[in-house]
């Protein structure tokens, strides 16, 4: 039997002695597009950073493609959050999308025209080549949101990790991010996001997991009355994914919508 | 009188301005690692800790006769141990970084005055405190000058091949974790190159104004570029024209090197930042 892209079992974790994750148990399949939702301090940033091999397991194990995390990382694109990053860097659009091919190759000193040919094509794949040489300082959330993604696509990962990958945007943006999000599926890529945010939520997303300290997953795009009870302590019916399919493109990603 | 070009025949004036532009090559080069990585306040530390050092080589050299310690290599020891303290601590403990800068900057200009304190006077004679502190670049050797240049030669190669690792380390750590970068180990290089770099810088401006020179010329170029390598090339060359500048006003007016180097240094970034705002609001205006 194939191996799983992301196979969770027993999972507990967290910082110091406090354990913020208890026996998670998850798994991510071939092609997959699950989203994990939960509250602020509900383990989300904790489930990621343990998938990443940041930080180790207490107890129970995390297997990527049947390797430790440590090894199977290189399987995995990791879009973080924009807003972490310091904006007066002086770097380009194209310098941090070239990053990602450290993944793929390990150290190197100079980008080959190879790694320079992946980059350009995953600049291209989310529509961010004619931004390549702006400083990222001069960049929308929108546009360096995107060039995180693009660096994440670059080494071509059959693993596609983000972590709130549409907050702080406009909907137009939203829309643009998970119209990139579908294609980069169809290509085979299983793909896991988490939010805090339920109305960001894409009716791309093919099954949804809610995480606040422990986890439950749905096979559908579907709220249980298990998961409002476990994270949002209010009713299913307040909770609606609110992904705009006829929105009209305004990022110029190339997503197929018309542009305003 | 003494023309400015008679100066210049002089063998220690020739080795002054060569060892100015060394210690500039490295101050546009690593200096920009300082500014956009923000370890002013580390740099800082590290070079006023070379001057315990330069008292530990000069009590070495007198006491227990140890011609080969030299404060250069006094200076070098407790600069790259300082370093290696400063990212062990920000890596694996809890301590806060600016207490740990707190604690070995007084901590090493104590240690220095002490031993300064104990040596023997009468077997070695030491440089002034006032030529440690605020340097006389006029004082450097020939040897002095090769060891700088050759210090230099062998920075610009490392940044030359871990160029690509400390733009991802100093843009986005995790990123670097998740690629396999040992992080740990690639700070500590850019750290001990810091505190190298220092050392190399006192011989010209002295312990206290190693961070002027280490900051402002990478900080005055960031004004004008926001591309790395151009901040590097920019920042070289803005330090070379002010220091050598700086130098020739010293010569006219006969005042301590190290301090008119700092003051060029400092006049010219207050009149970049002018110019910036000028041009700033120069095309604020055009553009409404």
């Amino acid at each position: 039997m194939d191996e799983l892209p992301i196979e969770i079992r027993g999972l507990t974790a967290g910082y110091g002695n406090e354990a913020i994750l208890r026996d998670i148990c998850l798994e991510l399949r071939p092609n997959d597009f699950l989203a994990v939702i939960g509250p602020n301090g509900g383990g989300k940033t904790t489930l990621f950073r343990s998938i990443l091999g940041l930080i180790p397991p207490m107890s129970g194990s995390i297997k990527i493609y049947g390797e430790e995390p440590s090894k199977g990382v290189r399987n995995i694109g990791y879009v973080p959050q924009f807003g972490a990053f310091d904006k007066s860097y002086p770097i380009s659009a194209e310098e941090v999308v070239l990053m990602g091919m450290r993944v793929r190759k390990g150290y190197r000193p100079y980008y080959s025209r190879e790694e320079k040919a992946m980059a350009d094509k995953a600049m291209e794949y989310t529509g961010m080549e004619e931004f390549r040489g702006k400083r990222i300082g001069d960049l929308s959330g929108g546009q360096l949101q995107r060039v995180l993604l693009a660096r994440a696509l670059a080494p071509e990962p059959k693993i596609l990790l983000l972590d709130e990958p549409t907050a702080s945007l406009d909907p137009s943006m939203k829309d643009c991010t998970y119209d990139i999000l579908k294609k980069v599926s169809s290509e085979g890529v299983s793909i896991m996001l988490i939010t805090h945010d339920m109305a960001s939520i894409s009716h791309d997303v093919k099954r949804l997991a809610c995480i606040n300290r422990r986890i439950i997953c749905n096979d559908r795009l579907e709220i249980t009355e298990e998961m409002v009870e476990l994270g949002f302590h209010c009713p299913p019916e307040f909770l609606k994914f609110s992904h705009s399919s006829g929105s009209t493109c305004k990022c110029g990603c190339g997503c197929g919508r018309d542009k305003e | 009188m003494t023309s400015i070009l008679d100066y210049l025949s002089i063998s220690l004036v020739q080795n002054m301005f060569m060892a100015t532009v060394c210690a500039c090559i490295l101050c546009g080069v690593i200096g920009t690692y300082v500014v956009v990585n923000r370890m002013v306040a580390s740099t800082g530390g590290i070079a006023h800790t070379t001057f315990g050092g330069v008292g530990f080589a000069y009590y070495v050299m007198s006491v227990f006769m140890v011609g080969w310690m030299t404060p250069m290599l006094g200076a070098v020891i407790f600069a790259v141990v300082a370093a290696v303290i400063m990212v062990v601590c920000k890596r694996i403990s809890d301590l806060r970084q600016d207490t740990m800068i707190g604690v070995l900057w007084a901590v090493g200009m104590a240690i220095g005055v002490i031993f300064m304190c104990f040596m023997d006077r009468t077997v070695v004679v030491p440089a002034s405190f006032e030529t440690i502190l605020f340097g006389n670049v006029l004082l450097v050797s020939r040897s002095t000058l090769l060891t700088i240049a050759v210090v230099t030669a062998v920075i610009l190669i490392i940044v030359a091949f871990m160029y690509r690792e400390f733009q991802i380390l100093t843009f986005d750590q995790v990123h670097a974790r998740i690629s396999g970068m040992n992080v740990t180990l690639v700070d500590l290089v850019l750290y001990i190159l810091v505190a190298l770099s220092c050392v190399m810088v006192a011989n010209v401006v002295g312990i206290i104004m190693i961070i002027a020179l280490m900051t402002i010329p990478a900080a005055m170029a960031n004004l004008f570029t926001h591309n790395m390598k151009s901040m590097m090339l920019l920042g070289t060359v803005l330090s070379v024209i002010l220091s050598v500048l700086g130098l020739f006003l010293c010569l006219a007016w006969d005042s301590p090197p190290g301090a008119t180097v700092v003051l060029a240094v400092g006049i010219a970034f207050v009149a970049a930042l002018i110019i910036k705002r000028l041009s700033k609001a120069e095309s604020a205006k055009a553009d409404s």
